[in-house]
């Protein structure tokens, strides 16, 4: 496998929608209008938890261009159904009460009634008419809060689910727990000569997705349905609005948009029922947009954390114990990352013996939604936090700490089945040759390490690729396209035929034009949908074979495929001029047909990333401000099919980490409601604060992709929060376990 | 015999079983057997994720087993 | 009902009398401030009166006077003017904060001032240099101090049609330059947490003979601190001096906590950007 030669795999094409992105041209969400169209808006909860007592919707049933108004008794009333999953497990009817909600309203912003009508305005001053009575319960607002005994409940019914062993009786805020253990854990720490504990916190933060939420719903007189959308899924769009209207997705089409920005926010539904609702009452097509303000206080951003850890070594920098009990914000809902941040926290490291143990914890602010590497970030960040202060109390470097504890093929998981082939020691060995490593810092600088792990998801793929008689070809696979996938799949598509990447167009099909495909998410449609494409590729170049043996009148072992053409093979070489794939493609119709290759498949869990960061960090010692002057992302990648966008994901997770690490967080009042929800104060980094990001591709085939693919997408935001907070100690001499790590807190810490 | 592996967190549907060792051609014996044996445990896995030789499938009840796998349960991954 | 009257007046006159006439009617020249408050619901006005084609409003001159402003002049064509970043470097270093480079082309110094919030980075410089504002209405023109301009958050002294003209800042004798230093979390695209803008006059000597120092995002409006100028006043701008002025700097202001900071964090970070803004401004003076 490593043996092979590329000749696309591995260069820098222009991505095929890249002109039309950079001109204005290509089509977001918000962009699509259908004739007749409504448009809706959503009356939200000024409450962050009440009770709806009633809602009266005649005054703005009344308004003038108001074509239909829906509330949440509306909508079918589901029973509770948990579909499980380490992180962002599914309710339907949580979506459902999410989109609208039916007796209770859990968050500032809860969508509580919706209005179609002529024209936004229109719509959203019907909305404000709408009357509710509410019942004003005590908001739940942090984690502390919502696990003390006397805690309000959001969910009477809310049964715990997981590990069950010390969960408390009764009405409880607690949704789930789960723990892994290695070893004996108690022994561990009693053999350790330095025991370091901590408690980390981090809060809200969202993905920050440029693009908001958009779609149009039209349904037809036979009720047939069709939606499009900004969506990392179509598929999960057509099956969870199908659930949650209880339709039979059979009728729903979902054609997806260009995707402004995704990172597991656009996993899951929003507003698409409720415009398939209104669009059903009004019989007319209905628009909906949210604004950015929305987009922060309804939409799923990641859990706040507490996570107290604790680390011990032996002198000599051996690992040999640590102990995590973690508590993540879920929501308004069940479903925080608690489990894969667990599973992540030790992810990188030998530990002979460990306990870990993650709560799924409900409390009254917008249900989280997945955010790249759901998890891992803020449970690495204290475990990262913890190898640096022993690395420092022991005296050791590092790089060298993690090189000696640093998991290798063969390791067992801390999650329990052994790697495979992996490069986290790779990463560490290109950072500790990095001239970034070796660089003098200034005044006031500090420098940080910090690894990170990401599993990366397989789940389900198809392609098609159809050939044109020009010879060129067609690659349609049911991903909306995030990061370069389109690229990706048209430079497999040229390994495998033979054929230059502007000769391939690769489409991003609806649901009605491509076999079933799992989201775009968990770092998984270049390794896994990739493979289909390879597949359906290397299945036209059979038929492409079979079609130059009858031109021939040779068997079909008797011809070789080779950069786009076929060849005479196996004893037969020389008796016929090489037939290219142009003039194939141009018989296809007397030779049996147009050729379409075709591929499905479920493939297993990509493999693991593992990354190395590195961060120079300069702090103003009289007003606590931090500039990061030097940042180095080295990762395994398995093989970089489009480097470019490779290290784009490098640069693009790094820098929502920095912004994670330095200023980005959810601000509410003692209501519960957001105080910030702008980007003017919701402080995501902006070009200017960053310095051009260094990245470094490692490569260590994954032997579970014919190219030696891994995920990339994720594992990149993993290290940087705890780098960040690495380098802030070296540049300030003080250990932060609160982020954000924004000017006023450094100050403070430092002035302290 | 295949080995399967318990974490923490099923053990107390195992009575405290870290791991057993089953004749089971596939996943999806595995699972009945685990079933017959651990009344209640199928809830939990139907959750879960089984890893056979470190690979992890979220769904895959007719993947084979070998006399020498190790078999794990694993929470579900999807991912951002 | 959700409709509103865009007009255009071509003078002074029709402008105070457009607004004169419609207590909802209000004043857009970039539209940066208002056209997001609109959208977000935060202001229904009745009309847009533009006042981009009066031609006094979009005037930039310079003479031995000092620099008249027009008020809908766009920061690009502050910043850019190299007499301006020149003569007031302060002012030119606090427009060039506005927004973006897009917003740049939009905003204005007027509309900065008129937007009234506590934040706007051009005030407590234009406040340092002695600007004074311009002021039409229908009872003819009337000037006044920047600092008296401003009367708490998103409010000032504009009556009933009126609104702002132009803005004068008065020529800096040898020696004499300006500076402004804010601080934000991020590098742009941000609001003050703290603003501090100083200009200062040196003699032959070195000696500070003049100064005026004021202060943003640290009270409900910009404010002047005289306390601060009487630090650096007859002193070398020497480190006493300045640790002096930030000294005063810090008492003056009189902050809130909120999302973009602490009370404490921004007395502090007041003294602090003072102090550095004094000696930024001194070294310039010594320059002139």
């Amino acid at each position: 496998m490593s043996e092979r030669k590329f000749k696309y795999v591995g260069t820098r094409p222009i991505r095929h929608d890249g002109v039309d992105k950079v001109t204005g041209r290509a089509n977001f969400g918000a962009d699509f209008d259908a004739p007749g169209m409504l448009h809706g808006a959503l009356l939200r909860s000024p409450h962050a938890h009440a009770r709806i007592l009633s809602v009266d919707t005649r005054a703005a049933e009344a308004v003038a261009g108001v074509k239909a108004v829906l509330t949440g008794q509306e909508l079918p009333k589901l029973q509770s159904m948990w579909m499980g999953g380490a992180e962002g497990g599914i309710d339907f009817r949580d979506i459902a009460e999410n989109c609208l909600a039916r007796d209770k309203v859990l968050y500032h912003g809860h969508a509580v009634a919706a209005v179609a009508a002529t024209t936004p305005e229109i719509a959203l001053q019907a909305a404000r008419m709408i009357e509710v009575e509410y019942e004003e319960l005590t908001p739940v607002l942090d984690l502390e809060a919502a696990v003390a005994s006397d805690a309000p409940i959001l969910h009477d019914d809310l049964q715990p689910i997981g590990a069950t062993d010390p969960l408390p009786e009764g009405p409880t805020n607690i949704a789930g727990r789960v723990e892994f253990s290695r070893g004996d854990v108690d022994a561990g720490f009693a053999e350790a000569d330095v025991v370091v504990e901590r408690e980390f916190r981090t809060q809200m933060v969202h993905q920050g997705y440029i693009e908001p939420h958009a779609c149009v719903a039209r349904i037809g007189e036979d009720d047939q349905v069709v939606v499009w959308c900004t969506t990392q899924g179509g598929f999960a769009v057509k099956n969870y609005s199908a659930m949650v209207l209880q339709m039979d997705p059979a009728k729903i089409k979902v054609i997806s948009s260009e995707i402004g920005g995704g990172f597991g926010g656009k996993t899951t539904i929003y507003l698409e029922p409720v415009a398939i609702a209104l669009a059903r009452k009004a019989r007319r097509p209905v628009k909906m947009v949210m604004s950015r303000e929305e987009v922060f206080r309804a939409t799923g951003p990641t859990s706040g954390t507490i996570v107290r850890a604790e680390l011990g070594a032996k002198r000599d920098g051996t690992l040999v114990a640590g102990r995590l009990s973690m508590f993540y914000e879920a929501g308004a809902y069940r479903g925080s990352p608690a489990g894969p941040g667990a599973m992540c926290a030790f992810g990188s490291y030998k530990i002979p013996n460990f306990y870990i143990e993650a709560h799924d914890v409900v409390v009254n602010k917008p249900k989280v939604a997945a955010y790249r590497a759901p998890g891992a970030p803020m449970s690495t960040f204290a475990t990262e936090s913890l190898v640096d202060e022993l690395a420092r109390e022991l005296g050791l470097d590092p790089i060298e700490m993690r090189l000696h504890n640093a998991v290798d093929e063969g390791d067992q998981a801390p999650y329990g089945p052994v790697y495979g082939p992996i490069g986290l020691r790779e990463t560490l060995e290109a950072a500790r040759s990095h001239p970034h490593y070796k660089a003098p810092l200034g005044q006031n600088q500090g420098r940080g390490i910090a690894c990170g792990f990401w599993f990366n998801a397989g789940m389900s793929s198809s392609a098609n690729v159809s050939l044109h008689a020009d010879g060129s070809a067609v690659v349609a696979t049911g991903n909306p396209d995030i990061g370069g996938s389109r690229a990706a799949q048209a430079q497999m598509v040229s390994e495998e035929l033979g054929i230059p990447v502007e000769r391939v167009r690769p489409v991003v099909a609806d649901t009605d034009s491509v076999g079933y495909t799992d989201m775009t998410g968990g770092s998984r449609v270049c390794f896994a949908t990739g493979m289909a494409v390879i597949q359906a590729s290397r299945d036209v170049v059979d038929q492409l074979r079979a079609r130059a043996a009858q031109i021939w009148g040779v068997e079909l072992d008797s011809v070789a495929w080779e950069d786009g053409r076929a060849l005479p093979a196996n004893g037969a070489e020389g008796d016929h001029e090489p037939l290219p794939i142009e003039e194939l493609a141009q018989q296809m119709g007397r030779t049996g047909g147009p050729i379409v290759g075709k591929a499905s498949l479920t493939a297993p869990m990509a493999g693991p990333g593992f990354a190395t960061h590195l961060c120079d960090l300069e702090v103003d010692p009289e007003t606590g401000a931090s500039r990061v002057v030097r940042y180095t992302a080295i990762q395994d990648a398995g093989k970089a099919v489009h480097p470019g966008y490779v290290e784009g994901q490098y640069q693009g997770g790094s820098a929502q980490g920095i912004g994670w690490a330095l200023n980005e967080e959810y601000i509410f009042d003692e209501r519960g409601e957001m105080e910030n929800p702008g980007f003017l104060d919701y402080r995501m980094p902006v070009a200017s604060d960053l310095p051009m990001i260094d990245t470094v591709i490692v490569e260590v085939p994954n032997p579970l992709h014919p190219y030696g693919v891994r995920g990339v997408g994720e594992t990149p935001i993993v290290p940087p929060l705890a780098a960040v907070a690495n380098a802030m100690r070296g540049a300030t001499g003080v250990r932060f376990t609160v982020l954000p790590m924004s000017p006023p807190r450094v100050l403070e810490a430092i002035d302290a | 015999m295949a080995q399967v592996h318990f974490g923490s967190g099923l053990q107390p549907h195992t009575g405290g079983v870290e791991r057993i060792d089953l004749d089971v051609p596939r996943v999806r014996e595995m699972l009945q057997e685990l079933a017959e044996r651990y009344p209640g445990i199928e809830v939990q896995l139907e959750q879960m994720a089984v890893a056979v030789d470190g690979q992890i499938y979220n769904d895959a009840p007719y993947q084979k087993l070998a006399p020498t796998s190790e078999v794990h349960f694993v929470p579900k991954i999807g991912g951002g | 009902m959700l409709s509103i009257r865009y007009e255009a007046p071509a003078s002074v006159g029709e402008a105070v009398a457009l607004l004169d006439a419609d207590e909802g009617a209000k004043v857009i020249a970039g539209g940066t401030d208002l056209l997001v408050q609109y959208r977000s619901g935060l202001r229904e006005p009745t009309a847009f009166v533009d006042v981009k084609r009066i031609p006094d409003l979009m005037e930039i001159s310079i003479d031995a006077d000092g620099l008249v402003l027009g008020a809908a002049t766009p920061a690009a064509e502050v910043f850019e003017n190299t007499e301006i970043r020149q003569l007031w470097p302060g002012v030119a270093e606090a427009t060039d904060l506005i927004g973006s480079t897009q917003i740049q082309g939009r905003a204005t110094l007027g509309g900065n001032l008129c937007n009234s919030s506590p934040a706007a980075d051009t005030v407590p410089a234009l406040i340092a240099v002695g600007a004074q504002a311009v002021i039409a209405g229908p009872s003819g023109e009337r000037e006044l101090a920047v600092e008296d301009f401003v009367t708490g958050p998103g409010q000032n002294v504009l009556g009933r049609g009126e609104f702002l003209v132009k803005l004068r800042v008065p020529r800096p004798g040898p020696r004499t330059s300006d500076a402004y230093l804010r601080l934000i979390p991020r590098t742009e695209m941000d609001i003050a947490v703290v603003g501090a803008g100083v200009a200062l006059t040196l003699d032959e000597g070195g000696t500070c003979t003049a100064a005026r120092v004021a202060i943003g995002a640290v009270a409900p409006t910009a404010l002047l601190v005289p306390d601060a100028a009487a630090a650096l006043v007859g002193s070398s701008v020497d480190d006493a001096a300045l640790a002096g002025a930030a000294q005063a700097a810090s008492a003056a202001a009189s902050p809130i906590d909120d999302k973009r900071g602490t009370v404490a964090y921004r007395r502090k970070v007041t003294g602090v950007l003072t102090q550095r803004a004094a000696a930024i401004a001194a070294e310039r003076a010594r320059e002139r």
